[in-house]
């Protein structure tokens, strides 16, 4: 077992705030301290398909929406009060005219590093690479990516990939350094940039590809979700469609760590969690990926996996789930946690619940339920 | 949905400088009083959204270079469909 992270638990926070982001619009679910009561408001951009809302955790007020609707292009809203008012970017994530590429939505958005406080970057479905230097107002593409010679080779074509499209997502900046970024693409696997995007290099060795005729690729692997362990941006957390897996920098070889994972419930799933204080606990929400791939939960019982030992071994968590007949899962951005010392942990379903536990998972409540295919769930 | 851009207002006018007046011509000047309105139409490689309908004097367009004749009357229509 690896030493534990030091990153200390921060006081109490006075409440907490979900940005729920559906196939149908926002709504934010709010409680105070106690966790007990919630309270759903909403709907903001009815209508629109909302893929990622964001808080920038920087200023704690300014958030980002991505949206489309059915018919018209995607863009970004942006709220510099709170989620109260919000604006449309005056030049959205578009690809250059002559790449003749174009982007169908954002589907994620990464506040930038503390030290560049008007840096976001966003990921684009098909896979591409953007950033706003003005806290959202205007987008350009990250060259470094979307005009590498090896992006097409890397990506596959635009019509590749996961049945709402290839999608680079999981964009996270080392908070140690601003020039240190990872990306995850749905196809293409995990890369990484040094150099603050100018270059990135793939990343997955020991990650698989059981879809690959060549099991043992550079490149063409498709994590669903990476993230940083909590305190400790030297190890991540991948959830891939072939397994869970972890890596510790500056090791290059992705560890394997969902051998664990019982073996009919399986090691497929799309989110990852990352206990924020606690460099060995993560959760996963696994899915039924046998077959033709249903994508509800195994079995039609819901379940969360937590492990404590960076993977060793996984804890089925569903005490307040339903035991039987209930057949959602949850997407690759709908589970997040917050910083109470006892941590609370998050998840909206495909069926448009959004389920919650108190005490790191051992139970979980309903907090609200009857809202639209739920794509994000993120703490504001 | 497009009102959102207009404040409300279902029919708009536009001027366009130019001679030989096209549809692009027309929607850039409908972005220059409506920022934002025509990304939302027409993508970054220049081409209309699958579901966006244009209609120029009552006749489809789908070309963004189509000719406008001059005090033509366009209609802008969100083809609703899916569930």
């Amino acid at each position: 077992m690896s030493p534990r992270a030091t990153k200390t638990r921060t006081v109490t926070p006075r409440r907490v705030r979900l940005l729920v982001a559906t196939r149908k619009g926002l709504w934010t679910l709010t409680s105070e301290a106690t966790r007990r009561t919630w309270k759903l408001v909403g709907p903001q951009f009815l209508g629109h398909i909302v893929h990622h809302a964001m808080l920038d955790s920087r200023d704690g007020r300014t958030l980002l929406t991505a949206a489309r609707t059915g018919h018209l292009g995607p863009t970004v809203f942006r709220s510099t009060d709170a989620g109260r008012s919000w604006k449309e970017a005056v030049k959205p994530p578009a690809f250059t005219p002559d790449s003749g590429r174009v982007v169908d939505h954002t589907f994620w958005l990464t506040p930038g590093h503390p030290s560049q406080p008007g840096t976001w970057w966003a990921g684009t479905s098909p896979q591409g690479l953007f950033r706003s230097a003005d806290g959202g107002v205007t987008w350009d593409g990250v060259a470094g990516f979307n005009a590498h010679p090896q992006r097409k080779a890397w990506c596959g074509g635009d019509q590749d990939g996961t049945p709402d499209g290839p999608k680079l997502h999981s964009i996270l900046v080392d908070p140690r350094d601003p020039l240190h970024m990872y990306i995850g693409m749905s196809s293409g696997g995990v890369f990484e940039s040094v150099d603050g995007g100018a270059d990135w290099h793939p990343l997955n060795q020991g990650v698989r590809a059981d879809f690959q005729p060549n099991p043992d690729l550079e490149y063409g692997h498709d994590p669903h979700c990476v993230r940083f362990a909590g305190g400790n941006p030297d190890r991540l957390y991948q959830q891939n469609h072939c397994g869970i897996f972890r890596l510790d920098r500056p090791a290059t070889r992705w560890q394997d760590i969902g051998t664990g994972m019982p073996r009919s419930v399986g090691y497929v799933g799309f989110p990852m969690v990352a206990h924020p204080y606690d460099e060995d606990t993560a959760w996963v929400f696994p899915m039924d990926g046998t077959a033709v791939w249903p994508r509800v939960s195994s079995g039609g019982k819901p379940a969360a996996y937590r492990t404590r030992d960076g993977g060793g071994t996984w804890k089925r968590q569903a005490d307040g789930m339903p035991k039987t007949q209930a057949w959602w899962t949850v997407k690759r951005q709908a589970m997040t946690h917050d910083f109470f010392p006892t941590v609370g942990v998050y998840f909206g379903t495909t069926s448009g619940e959004v389920w919650g536990s108190r005490d790191e998972g051992r139970t979980w409540k309903c907090l609200a339920a009857h809202l639209p295919h739920i794509y994000s769930v993120t703490l504001a | 949905m497009l009102r959102s851009y207009t404040d409300g207002a279902a029919q708009v006018s536009v001027t366009v400088d130019t001679s030989v007046p096209r549809l692009s011509d027309v929607l850039a000047a409908l972005d220059a009083a409506y920022p934002g309105m025509r990304f939302r139409m027409i993508d970054e490689a220049g081409r209309m959204r699958p579901h966006v309908q244009v209609f120029v004097d009552a006749r489809i367009e789908r070309d963004p270079l189509a000719l406008v004749a001059s005090g033509a009357k366009i209609m802008i229509v969100g083809a609703l469909s899916g569930g």
